[in-house]
């Protein structure tokens, strides 16, 4: 193709994804402000909705792309393609959205819905001079997370395979892989220039505006749960390192910080395991009946039965070796994740333009779907397998573990650093005594964050598929299998498959990560005010 | 004690001497923003130094220049004669806030001062720090977290941590305003009481307010700050007897004269 070609059918394309992000971001927004005010507002939905989103949010993404491809399908025939794209998309960006606006409502001071009621505002008035504006600041921080999560998922939710069914939409995803199928490797990086221009002027023109929009107007800790120390002043750094670099990382938390906060809430008020367990209850119930509408069998036993096949076609003792190998690379992920991030993030933070340039770079680096450089590990890993999946699960958990760690450290009371000097510590003690205790939650979270993503990013790394490429471990794997599942078109081995690997998440989440950050927090929490520092 | 360590000079010798500094911060929309003008003092031996000026008016900052904690655009700081280059524990600063590690017990908080300071074995830092703070009053609560303990508690150990290290000057930045009033009083005589006591460093104490009675009740010397920028607007000698009345009418007549200064 002659690069001016490329150049256009890569625009158009990028174009096309964007539109198809934008859609799904819109819906994303209105989804959680409808649900998260419901759950944040009504004691009885909150009881159901947030278990039931902890579940969802905790489900591989890929693994509800082919009932969602089937739903639609069978819905809108000439439509739901694009459709099953759009939700897919939009599964990968609405949990922390959602989480986000449930806990802006829920701390909305108790004497503003007082004088709401005295006033005797309508439902209607009250969304939209309490709740929904309430909501706004941390809903506005959590769309560039939601759009780079998007844009993760983008590749495999263009190319849609489910047994015979296959079907191709144009954009970003499906341009790469024909480019990768072509071993043309200039339209590769054509594509992937392009690709970072426009997240990178996505990022600039579109979300950093949006975040700035509410900062006038956010009062000091007033109704605000998870109000940041005020950005650091600014030096006379490159404006674009700045506003995209220091600013972003230290006023937009990770996605599932929204989600620790919200789970953390609603488990220190209602019992977690009946909760955990009414939801899990509920989304088996959902699952079945949405497998028979799909399926169209009427027979409840019959989709009962032949789930029950399908799982002795796996095998029990299958599934429980691909977890347990599933665990060890995600595991090996996340220690490789904070093997080189706490070192780099120690070493960068007291440094302001430090921060801003290696921030804007790994911004940048993040922005890439992780699918894209496969071709390129692939040639210069070839025989490696193990190996090639662990870089493919780093790449997908990495950032989440650097950008946590690097903005705990960099939220350090302003004081603490001063006694650190005043007392002239050595590095050690600092380390020690500073900056290890303020890094710990962030690192918890960043971990938490990263294991749900290395989770997700299994399918893809354990065996993937792009174009006519199968490259996979041979050594077995949940992501391996489930892969193998949706290529075959084998709905209920996935959704067995999907089931294990949500009950790990949640099982892991619940047991490990929760009880380590609280462990860790309870420590830190005794003196929360002081995080606002003074003038 | 004052004319003790005054040296054999007619003036009483200066332990921190402050020549001519400035200072201005940069802001976020990248204007400038003067907070210090100019300023020019001395810290003498023995004395309590006051300085007042209005909220906002660069105190903190100038007492972390006099720290160390900050090095000034303009002017230069001596300590007993010689540049000031850093912080050094021989000068103590106590926050606003009472800003301990939460994580770290009382003790060990006192314990963190002691730790590059000199040679001293884990056994010492122990027995140093228990000592201080049985000073202040808080003996029993060694173990206790920062989180377990009140406002005044806080500050009694954070004074605690700033005067193990037997420094000779010890600023402090509005330290009873965090504070609630009751607690302030008996914090403020024990600040008083402690001046008394021979035994007990620092020669020299520098007590930053906005609390005019506050600073009248205390020093020996006000130096009255004007607002932003801060400029030195005069200076104020106080020979009142101690403990100071705050209903006597010689203590007013002081309280006035600053207020005077001030606008």
């Amino acid at each position: 193709m002659e690069l001016g070609e490329t150049l256009l059918v890569s625009a158009a394309a990028i174009g096309a994804s964007w539109l198809r992000m934008g859609i799904a971001l819109t819906i994303s927004i209105i989804f959680s402000l409808a649900v998260g005010i419901l759950a944040g507002t009504n004691k009885r939905a909150e009881r159901l909705i947030i278990p039931l989103l902890d579940i969802l949010q905790s489900i591989p993404i890929l693994g509800f792309f082919p009932l969602a491809l089937y739903g639609f399908y069978s819905l809108i025939p000439f439509l739901g393609a694009e459709l099953a794209s759009i939700f897919l998309i939009f599964t990968s960006q609405v949990w922390n959205m959602t989480f986000a606006v449930y806990e802006s409502t829920r701390v909305i001071g108790s004497e503003l819905l007082e004088s709401a009621r005295s006033m005797r505002l309508t439902v209607l008035d009250r969304m939209r001079y309490i709740y929904v504006p309430a909501s706004m600041p941390r809903l506005l921080q959590n769309l560039q997370p939601s759009w780079s999560n998007g844009i993760f998922f983008l590749v495999g939710s263009e190319i849609l395979t489910f047994g015979r069914a296959d079907i191709t939409l144009f954009g970003l995803g499906s341009l790469i892989s024909d480019f990768v199928e072509a071993g043309d490797t200039r339209a590769v990086l054509t594509l992937l220039t392009l690709l970072v221009v426009a997240a990178v002027l996505t990022n600039l023109l579109v979300f950093n505006p949006l975040t700035g929009l509410t900062e006038r107007r956010r009062s000091k800790g007033r109704g605000q749960v998870g109000s940041h120390p005020s950005p650091p002043a600014r030096g006379i750094v490159g404006w674009i390192s700045l506003r995209s670099g220091v600013q972003v990382m230290s006023k937009i938390p990770h996605p599932n910080i929204e989600l620790h906060k919200a789970i953390a809430g609603i488990t220190r008020r209602v019992s977690t395991h009946w909760s955990l367990l009414r939801g899990l209850v509920f989304f088996a119930l959902t699952a079945l009946v949405s497998v028979a509408a799909i399926s169209r069998t009427a027979d409840l036993g019959q989709v009962l039965n032949d789930l029950a096949v399908a799982l002795l076609e796996i095998g029990p003792l299958n599934l429980l070796m691909a977890t347990l190998y599933s665990l060890l690379r995600v595991t090996a992920g996340v220690l490789a994740s904070i093997a080189w991030s706490l070192p780099v993030a120690l070493l960068i933070f007291r440094s302001r333009r430090g921060s801003a340039a290696v921030t804007t770079a790994f911004q940048i680096a993040a922005s890439i779907p992780v699918t894209i450089l496969y071709p390129v590990i692939s040639s210069v890993l070839p025989s490696a397998d193990e190996l090639r999946a662990l870089v493919l699960v780093l790449m997908a958990t990495q950032w989440y573990v650097f950008f946590q760690v690097l903005g705990g450290l960099r939220n350090i009371p302003p004081e603490e650093l001063e006694i650190a000097e005043m007392y002239r510590l050595s590095y050690l003690d600092r380390l020690r005594y500073l900056y290890l205790w303020r890094a710990m939650p962030a690192l918890v979270t960043g971990c938490v964050v990263a294991a749900g993503g290395a989770w997700n990013a299994l399918v893809i790394a354990e065996r993937i598929v792009l174009g006519n490429i199968r490259e996979e471990v041979s050594a077995p794997g949940l992501g391996k299998l489930l892969s193998i599942m949706v290529e075959k078109g084998d709905l209920y081995s996935i959704i067995i498959i999907v089931l294990v690997m949500a009950a790990v998440i949640v099982g892991l989440n619940r047991g490990l990560w929760k009880r380590l950050y609280d462990l860790v927090v309870s420590r830190l929490r005794t003196e929360d005010v002081k995080e606002h520092g003074y003038a | 004690m004052l004319e003790a360590e005054s040296g054999g000079g007619m003036a009483p010798e200066a332990i921190i001497s402050a020549k001519n500094i400035s200072h201005s911060y940069r802001t976020r929309r990248g204007g400038v923003l003067e907070v210090i003008r100019d300023i020019s003092l001395d810290v003498r031996y023995g004395e309590f130094l006051g300085i007042v000026g209005s909220s906002g008016s660069g105190k903190t900052t100038l007492l972390k220049i006099l720290a160390g904690l900050i090095k000034p655009d303009k002017g230069v700081v001596l300590y007993k004669n010689k540049p000031l280059d850093g912080p050094t524990p021989s000068i103590s600063l106590v926050f606003q806030l009472p800003a301990l590690f939460p994580w770290l017990t009382v003790l060990e908080n006192v314990m963190l001062a002691l730790r590059s300071v000199d040679k001293l074995s884990n056994d010492e830092m122990i027995n140093r720090s228990r000592a201080f703070l049985d000073m202040v009053g808080l003996s029993g609560f060694e173990s206790a977290y920062p989180g377990e303990l009140s406002g005044g508690m806080k500050q009694r150990a954070v004074l605690a941590r700033a005067l193990v290290t037997n420094p000779d000057v010890l600023l402090m930045d509005e330290p009873f305003s965090s504070v609630d009033p009751l607690t302030a009083v008996s914090l403020r005589r024990e600040v008083d009481m402690m001046r008394l006591s021979e035994t007990i460093p620092p020669s020299s104490v520098v007590l930053v307010s906005h609390n005019v009675e506050e600073i009248v009740e205390l020093s020996d010397r006000v130096i009255v700050l004007t607002s932003r920028p801060a400029r030195i607007a005069g200076e104020l000698e106080i020979p009142m007897q101690r403990p100071r009345d705050r209903r006597s009418g010689e203590f007013y007549d002081y309280v006035d004269k600053i207020f005077t200064l001030m606008s």
